[in-house]
């Protein structure tokens, strides 16, 4: 029984895109695999007999012959009934394979035996052979995926679990594979990935590697396909389309537990639209008079510097809900979250800078529709400033610690749409983050070593050697009036994690470079 | 209510504020132990990163120095093989040039064995023509040799 089994349905390829496909996977350096092709009564009357020459000429080649046309689905579905293999490897018959495709994958399934769905990064090849935009793929982003396909090409699924969940489904034409893959990584028990281009995906007119808008209907069955595996998971959400390609989840639920925002403030103010304003009494009034979710507590640190009648003031805001910390120390970010989350009482909290003022009045209930996510510390919303520019979606480390998106305008989909979509990161901006308290406690909260953001950064690196991670969500936006970002204390932060310089699981690729990004290029290129 | 009641109840009123404000100490006590927890925690995190990143750093270095050492070791063997080529050409050219010497020798030898010839010939050529029928040859000759001469001439 061979280990992996390659299926490709075939209907009228173009001829020099299927030779090339074929010479891919005879090519391949690993020798242990079977190609199940199915032809899916094609018309251009070379393929049959192509066909046919290539299961004479290779044994490991099988053909099976369609009498009828029945679309992707049916013909995958042939594909796989004559599969062996323990994996199944979905191929489309113009792209190709890496030549050690085969090989890497098998290396990675030795090494990781619970495996059940493995997939690679990716790149696109012109018709004349150009290879082009690569996808350098985060790890393990289950939120992603619920947004975008982004794991697609190259795909391996363990071949049981494909046959127990019912194979391609009918009715997802354009993505059954997605459908495949949400419904099979339902019962995975682990998913992993191999870091490197494994598939070039033929970028022709036609095909959706050249354009999200060349099957429009692909990504209706798209969010069908997501509405049902959240169904199936007994998630209430809502699916809307957030751009091209890509999906927006707000979840929906009833369940409201208790949360502790934890706010510390100071005297300090600032001319915000003109006005002279106390950056404390702006915060408070924003979270009082916008927040829509109504079981949470406050939490204000207050520094020595503020007045008590204005500290009653705040507070009146949020009377019966409040606990008030009056800080002997002077001002610290980082100290006085620290002391807020000690006097949380809630397994949940919100970690609340006084420079923020809120946009959505449900802000809260989308934070928390992600808090119950597996290995999740902190859920953040996309951090703007006054005119809505991006001031942090999510943090990355690729090539050096920086805050995603900085820079960019909220219409802009960032690459490969990441800012317009929720989706895993290393950390967030804990300018507005909801965290679970136990483990910002495990991990000993903030350090109040660092007196600028840069404990986010630290914070950040000490979740992840707890193998946590966080959230970024742009359904749910906050604007703070603090665009500063220093990099004083970066000594001290490389001193700690140097070595976690270039080395973003989520963030592979430096965004910060990218001027324009593809799903921008392809709206441009569709107007 | 009776005096002694009314004693009892601010005597139990009095304890109550006393251990409210006991609880109050005890809880900011708490908070002050668990920030103290906190920091302790980060603190100890923060030493450990750095001992990671210190030992991250010394590994690469070492593993810099090892690339380095194994590149020197190559170079050295490659000094060290060159060296052997270059003295094994020199003990070629050292016997070359004995050869040469010894040719020379030979051929200097040769040269004043032909030298000696040369000289004893050319004697035998002076005493010839010292000789008295080399002269009356000459002299016998000297009418033909005149002839001749004006031939030339004309």
């Amino acid at each position: 029984m061979p280990r992996f089994s390659i299926i490709t349905p075939v209907y009228n390829p173009p001829r020099d895109a299927f030779e090339f496909c074929v010479s891919s996977v005879l090519s391949q350096t690993s020798a242990d695999w079977e190609w199940c092709l199915a032809n899916d009564a094609s018309t251009d009357s070379w393929v049959a007999s192509r066909l046919q020459e290539l299961q004479r000429v290779d044994r490991r080649i099988r053909v099976v012959d369609r009498t009828t046309n029945g679309g992707i689905v049916a013909a995958s579905n042939d594909a796989i009934a004559l599969a062996e293999g323990e994996f199944l490897v979905l191929l489309d018959n113009d792209d190709e394979l890496h030549a050690d495709a085969l090989a890497l994958a098998a290396a990675t399934l030795d090494r990781e035996k619970m495996a059940d769905y493995l997939y690679s990064d990716e790149n696109k090849v012109s018709p004349d052979g150009r290879h082009f935009d690569d996808f350098a793929k985060p790890v393990w982003s289950p939120e992603r995926l619920l947004a975008q396909n982004y794991t697609s090409h190259l795909s391996v699924l363990r071949r049981s679990l494909v046959e127990e969940v019912g194979r391609f489904r009918a009715g997802f034409d354009g993505s059954q594979d997605y459908d495949l893959v949400l419904r099979v990584i339902e019962r995975a028990r682990t998913v992993v990935n191999v870091p490197q281009v494994l598939y070039h995906w033929r970028s022709l007119p036609t095909s959706t590697a050249s354009a999200a808008s060349a099957k429009p209907y692909a990504f209706t069955a798209a969010m069908k396909a997501v509405r049902e595996h959240l169904s199936r998971c007994g998630v209430a959400a809502e699916v809307t389309e957030a751009g091209p390609s890509l999906a927006r989840v707000r979840r929906t639920s009833l369940y409201h537990p208790p949360v502790t925002v934890v706010l510390p403030i100071d005297g300090t103010t600032k001319r915000l639209f003109g006005v002279d304003t106390s950056l404390a009494d702006n915060v408070a009034r924003s979270l009082a008079e916008k927040t829509t979710y109504n079981n949470y507590r406050v939490v204000i640190v207050a520094a020595p510097t503020l007045a008590e009648d204005h500290v009653d003031a705040i507070a009146s805001r949020f009377a019966g809900r409040i606990t008030m910390l009056r800080e002997e120390r002077p001002f610290n970010l980082a100290q006085y979250f620290n002391a807020g989350l000690v006097a949380c009482t809630t397994p949940l909290a919100v970690l609340l800078d006084q420079t923020c003022e809120f946009i959505h009045g449900d802000w809260l209930e989308t934070l928390l529709g992600y808090s119950t996510r597996e290995k999740v510390a902190c859920v953040a919303p996309s951090i703007v400033d006054e005119f809505g520019i991006i001031l942090s979606a999510g943090l990355g480390m690729t090539p050096e610690p920086h805050e995603i998106g900085r820079g960019r305008h909220t219409s802009d989909f960032g690459p490969l749409g990441m800012f317009a979509i929720a989706r895993e990161c290393m950390g967030v901006s804990t300018r507005c983050a909801l965290v679970a308290v136990s483990t910002l406690k495990s991990v000993g909260g903030f350090s109040p070593e660092y007196t600028t953001r840069w404990f986010d950064f630290d914070l950040m690196c000490k979740l992840r050697r707890h193998g946590l991670h966080s959230i970024i969500t742009p359904l749910a936006m906050v604007r703070t009036f603090d665009e500063e970002l220093t990099f004083d204390e970066e000594e001290l932060f490389a001193r700690r994690w140097g070595r976690l310089y270039g080395d973003d699981p989520y963030t592979r690729i430096d965004t910060r470079l990218m001027a324009h990004n593809q799903v921008s290029r392809r709206l441009d290129e569709s107007a | 209510m009776s005096d002694e009641n009314l004693l009892e109840l601010t005597r139990r009123e009095t304890a109550e504020l006393r251990l409210a404000e006991q609880l109050r100490a005890a809880l900011k006590q708490r908070a002050a132990f668990e920030l103290e927890v906190l920091n302790s925690r980060d603190h100890a995190m923060g030493r450990a990163a750095e001992i990671g990143e210190l030992r991250y750093r010394l590994v690469k270095q070492a593993a810099l120095y090892e690339r380095r050492q194994s590149d020197f070791a190559v170079h050295d063997a490659n000094h060290r093989s060159h060296i052997a080529r270059l003295e094994a050409a020199m003990s070629t050219l050292a016997v070359h040039d004995a050869n040469h010497r010894s040719h020379i020798a030979r051929l200097e030898a040769a040269m004043s064995t032909h030298e000696r010839e040369v000289a004893s010939l050319e004697r035998e050529v002076a005493s010839l023509r010292n000789s008295t029928t080399w002269r009356l040859g000459r002299l016998l000759m000297s009418p033909v040799r005149a002839v001749k001469r004006l031939l030339r001439r004309s």
